[in-house]
């Protein structure tokens, strides 16, 4: 589910398509006060307490009521939100950091840097739902003053990685309010209260989620808007003529279908944006179960590859928005392999490399059948795209569809699968998210998104050793480099195709300050044309 | 109405007042249901493969092994399934549906705040197609064999044939989004800050297209019915002495037929009342209508076995009170027509 | 033959169900011809995506997302979709007569733990228990077929339970009583006919209503992914609806007509059975 993915990518990218506008460039108009914007949402989000979340539409909402101590820009720096400035010792073990001035939750109590440690050491590692992955190697914080946080890590750490781990999942909360017995079930979780440019004012099931401005936000003119709600619109279609018939102001991470986008971006009060999501992109890969004698051999893995006409995928399935794959790592990230080869369609040379491998076409023209999970949405008619795709080279493809949480018990529970269609997204940095697939020691049942396909290799664990721990930048790129020259020989995932993910707005929308990561960014400087 | 119940009510009903016989004939029959609907629900929906710890993470992309023990011991699902069932009916009994993870509240909050909306747009279109379909019903019977007959019955097999998302995606783009003159979906217009009569306005009109579509439906179907049980006793013996009494065709249609014509229409009417959680998924998907489909449909995607099991229940109860209603009205029925 | 000749004269009578025949028995003939006239997979990719209808001879309805022909498609979908419609409402009717006859004939005890039964499996919302039979089957024909059937034959063991109460106590049947007729003689030979008009009204609102709900579970994902049929064909169309209506429009005008046509046919059925109307 591509709607779904957590947050957090390198920016940069140029937009695939020169009708997807981009909303950067906008001259500087005076900003006006006032209004309500609008903001289209999929589903209710499990809780707005974002500080214990990682979903995406948790974090969205979240992160307009809770703000983080910095966050990402379209150049890969980092911009404080709540910290002023921070440093980080030379060996990668100790990140300091120094909070503005005059921060204040909204009960009115200062915002002070015990906060923020009870907020990633006790929410953050205890109930977000990866914190103790996340947050491992944080172990404990000295705070010297009031102002002054220092995370003390047991294994050092890169920069970037670290910073944008807690620009994406540490939302700040106050302490007096939330450091209570088990969050989960305590009502405080859904009277959130935090130090952000709106407060929350209600939450309507299933309907809406209304946020009011903060009138003693920092920034004195700030926030631009009176409010903000969030419709609940589950029906993708059904949200494609909310726009249409302006109901609705803006929408993020891939709002409407690649069909819809392209009618309703030809209208004259709509704009869409591809640069503003950089974050929710990823790469579609085919997870293939190793542990299945005819798919252990490479030769019949790169046969599979070979059926595969990616140009095809991008073009029926994502309308243009999307580009051929070529490893875990999208092209326009700054830590991708320009080396890689393209992954070409060539069926006559996957039928040949079928055939060596000695699995020829039995009497029914068959040479064997795979199971295929695809993981809804696109991916479903991506996984009847695959089905048609390997019939090509004589093996036979039986989907199966199952619903979300059946098909991540099937995948990485079970291990009860042949291909499966999965999305690669990389949060922040691929440490966070992209090298478990390939790492060994991520074979770990029960455990989402990390080895499923029982893929392991000597060599690839060095590489993400030293990419993990690395603070040298250099150092670093090159062995996230080795990293996908090793993962595109030996196709444990197969990559097929980089998409693009688009928020779609109404014109009179202003986004204010743009990133990479802009639904997640507090909205303060947002404001709406009159 | 069940055969002994009607029986009893005959022979007892000049002592006891009828329809506080019925009432209590049905309310005996409904507690050995709803006991068995509480074991039977509780282990249907531990049937469902699928762990609702992982569905749980689902919407955090998943999460380590510690974190989910820590939410199996909070879920209450590390106990044997038997001291599990044991802690569900003691709850039941004081009325304690528990606490829904998915939604970070209560499930009696969950549920009540999810079916007005779905009670208020069934009542509506089920209300106005029961008077439609039953006008159509009669008005077929009457014109018997005549254009207006065959009109009506192509219409309503025509509403019938389509499915219902079909219907609900084009009125949407055609009243919505081409004539923009009423909303796309949703309950209510988010943040407009109206009150009493203007608020009941806004509402109904977010519920026109969704009452709409699913009243097409409903319609087609009443219609459907009662046209047929109609021609069913256009000949039959009362109907015959009724006309030969010199009665106008309308006072034999309207008084003497359409009472057992109703009774099918009852039965289905409540039939209907009890699926009616399912019956509106579609629709309030379409239409992002927030109602129990919905919640119903999510619950189930999610595991959710607070709040399915608080469902399951309320439906039953439901469903009994629904029959209640039709029994009463059908003994109602059977002694006017036993009158005549 | 003389008595089918009959029948085939009353039935005739209805041009409406003439109508319906022929649409069902195209519907038939598509269905038994579709893997002699188009050989090989109906899903596989054929030409360009979205390429609409009535613009080039090779692709008569035009092509889907995915590029495969909606015309053979179309072809295969009938097979699917009536093969759903026959057997959800057989297994329907049969589950659900039997039930209404025993439980409305003996009454009674047996009577009412079969109403209380039928009571308990109405009060289960139908969706929880399509997503149990999907989740535990997979998505399938047969889990759909089945799904379907267990939701709908409640409604049938009423309206057949009612019908059988209103004959049970009338004089032609007091007489067999009387005569000494079997119980299961009296049900099949006496009541039965007298019922059926309803059953068989109901039957083939069911079979259509099969054929729509069929498209339902495939809107909510929960259809079988590797058959064609005109309910999964809508369903996945429905996400290009605004922009290719045809990929679920033309499907959806199958289903529509094939409901039609057999709501049509169960009309003319009814005249044709009914026997007073026959003296008409």
């Amino acid at each position: 589910m591509i709607s779904r993915r957590t947050v957090l990518a390198m920016g940069g990218g140029l937009s695939l398509l020169p009708w997807v506008g981009r909303l950067v460039a906008q001259e500087a108009k005076q900003p006006s006060s006032g209004g309500v914007l609008r903001v289209a949402v999929y589903d209710d989000p499990r809780s707005i307490f974002s500080p214990i979340e990682t979903g995406d539409l948790e974090l969205t909402i979240g992160s307009k009521i809770f703000e983080t101590l910095l966050r990402l820009k379209a150049d890969n720096s980092f911009e404080g939100v709540l910290a002023e400035s921070w440093k980080y010792s030379p060996d990668g073990t100790q990140y300091e950091f120094r909070l503005r001035d005059g921060i204040h939750f909204h009960d009115g109590k200062p915002l002070t840097s015990e906060d923020v440690a009870f907020s990633i050491l006790q929410l953050g590692k205890k109930y977000n739902a990866f914190g103790s992955t996340l947050f491992a190697n944080v172990t404990s914080a000295d705070l010297p003053d009031a102002k002054t946080v220092v995370f003390k890590l047991t294994k050092p750490m890169p920069p970037f990685p670290f910073l944008g781990m807690l620009a994406a999942f540490g939302p700040i909360a106050p302490k007096h309010l939330y450091d209570v017995a088990d969050i989960l079930k305590n009502p405080q979780i859904n009277k959130p209260v935090g130090s952000g440019p709106f407060r929350f004012k209600e939450w309507n099931r299933s309907s809406s989620i209304v946020l009011d401005r903060n009138p003693d936000f920092r920034e004195k003119a700030q926030p631009y808007l009176d409010q903000i709600v969030f419709r609940i619109i589950t029906d993708p279609g059904a949200r494609a003529a909310a726009f249409e018939a302006d109901e609705i102001d803006a929408g993020v991470n891939s709002p409407v279908s690649k069909a819809d986008l392209k009618r309703i971006s030809e209208l004259p009060f709509i704009a869409v944006d591809a640069t503003g999501n950089k974050a929710t992109e990823g790469v579609n890969a085919l997870e293939v179960n190793l542990r299945r004698k005819e798919l252990s051999d490479v030769r019949v893995r790169r046969a599979i590859s070979m059926a595969i006409d990616r140009a095809f995928i991008c073009n029926a399935v994502y309308s243009g928005m999307a580009a051929p794959a070529r490893g875990p790592i999208r092209s326009d990230s700054f830590l991708f392999e320009p080396a890689l080869p393209e992954l070409a369609l060539n069926v006559e040379e996957a039928n040949k490399l079928l055939d060596e491998a000695g699995y020829p076409k039995g009497a029914d023209g068959w040479r064997f059948t795979l199971n295929i999970d695809p993981n809804g949405d696109d991916l479903n008619v991506i996984g009847e795209y695959i089905k048609q795709a390997i019939a090509n080279i004589g093996i036979n493809g039986n989907i199966i569809v199952s619903d979300y949480a059946t098909h991540n018990a099937r995948i990485y529970t079970d291990y009860d699968f042949d291909l499966s269609i999965q999305v690669i997204s990389t949060l922040v940095d691929p440490q966070i998210s992209v090298f478990d697939y390939y790492w060994s020691k991520a074979i770990s049942k029960g455990r989402w998104q990390t080895n499923a396909t029982d893929y392991r290799n000597e060599e690839m664990d060095k590489a993400i050793d030293v990419a993990e721990s690395a603070i040298d930048a250099d150092q670093r790129l090159a062995a996230v480099r080795q990293i996908q020259t090793i993962a595109a020989r030996d196709l444990p995932l197969i990559p097929l195709v980089e998409y693009e993910s688009h928020n779609v707005f109404n014109k009179r929308v202003q986004l204010g300050s743009t990133g990479p990561v802009w639904p997640l960014q507090n909205w303060a400087d947002a404001w709406l044309e009159k | 109405m069940d055969a002994s119940s009607s029986q009893a009510v005959r022979v007892r009903r000049k002592t006891t007042p009828w329809a506080f016989q019925v009432a209590v004939n049905r309310l005996k029959q409904a507690i050995p249901t709803i006991a068995c609907v509480l074991v039977v629900n509780f282990f249907l929906v531990r049937l469902i493969p699928g762990d609702p710890v992982d569905a749980f993470v689902a919407k955090a992309q998943g999460a380590d092994q510690a974190f989910k023990d820590h939410i199996r011991h909070e879920m209450g699902l590390d106990e044997p399934i038997w001291v599990q069932f044991g802690i569900y009916l003691s709850k039941v009994a004081h009325l304690d549906f528990g606490w829904s993870f998915q939604n970070s509240a209560p499930v009696l909050d969950v549920i009540l705040l999810r079916l007005w909306p779905t009670v208020l747009l069934l009542v509506f279109s089920i209300g106005v197609s029961l008077l439609g379909g039953v006008f159509l019903g009669v008005t077929a019977a009457r014109y018997s064999q005549t254009w207006k007959d065959r009109t009506i019955a192509f219409m309503s097999m025509v509403l019938y044939a389509m499915p219902a998302f079909w219907i609900g995606l084009s009125l949407i783009v055609v009243f919505s989004v081409k004539l923009r003159l009423l909303p796309v979906g949703g309950f209510d217009t988010v943040g407009s800050g109206k009150t009493g009569i203007a608020y009941a306005l806004d509402v109904g009109r977010h519920m026109t297209l969704p009452a709409l579509t699913l009243g097409l439906f409903y319609l087609a179907v009443y219609t459907r019915l009662v046209r047929a049980s109609m021609f069913e006793l256009l000949d039959s013996d009362f109907v015959r002495t009724a006309r030969a009494k010199g009665l106008s065709e309308r006072t034999v249609l309207w008084r003497h037929m359409l009472p057992h014509a109703l009774l099918p229409l009852l039965t289905l009417v409540g039939v209907q009342l009890g699926s009616l959680l399912s019956g509106v998924i579609v629709i309030e998907t379409v239409f992002s209508w927030p109602g129990l489909g919905r919640l119903t449909f999510q619950a189930a995607l999610q595991r959710d076995y607070n709040v399915l099991l608080a469902i399951l229940l309320m439906s039953t109860v439901l469903v009994v009170c629904a029959n209640l209603i039709v029994d009463l009205l059908s003994a109602w029925i059977d002694r006017r027509m036993d009158v005549n | 033959m003389e008595p089918l000749l009959q029948f085939w004269r009353r039935y005739r009578q209805n041009r409406g169900a003439v109508f319906g025949l022929a649409i069902v028995l195209t519907a038939s003939a598509m269905a038994l011809l579709a893997p002699w006239l188009f050989p090989g997979d109906p899903r596989r990719i054929a030409g360009a995506p979205y390429i609409a209808p009535f613009v080039t001879w090779q692709f008569p309805l035009g092509t889907d997302q995915l590029g495969r022909d909606i015309f053979v498609q179309l072809f295969y979908g009938a097979r699917v979709s009536l093969l759903v419609g026959i057997a959800a409402s057989l297994v329907t009717a049969l589950i659900g007569c039997t039930i209404g006859a025993l439980a409305g004939f003996y009454g009674g005890r047996l009577g009412a733990l079969l109403m209380r039964g039928t009571e308990m499996f109405q009060t289960i919302p139908d969706i929880m228990l399509a997503l149990v039979l999907v989740t535990i089957l997979q998505a399938s024909l047969l889990s759909v077929i089945i799904s379907i059937a267990i939701v709908s034959w409640t409604t049938v063991a009423r309206v057949t339970r009612a019908e059988f109460l209103k004959f049970r106590s009338q004089d032609f049947v007091l007489a067999c009583v009387v005569m000494g007729m079997p119980s299961w003689r009296i049900i099949v030979s006496q009541i039965f006919p007298n019922v059926l008009p309803p059953i068989v009204v109901m039957t083939s609102i069911i079979a259509a209503g099969a054929i729509l709900a069929e498209s339902s579970l495939s809107f909510l994902g929960l259809g079988d992914p590797n058959s064609v049929s005109w309910g999964m064909m809508t369903g996945a169309g429905r996400s290009v609806f605004r922009n290719a209506w045809y990929v679920s429009g033309i499907p959806g005008l199958a289903i529509l007509m094939a409901v039609l046509g057999i709501n049509l046919v169960s009309d003319g059925l009814n005249d044709a059975l009914n026997p007073r109307r026959r003296e008409r």
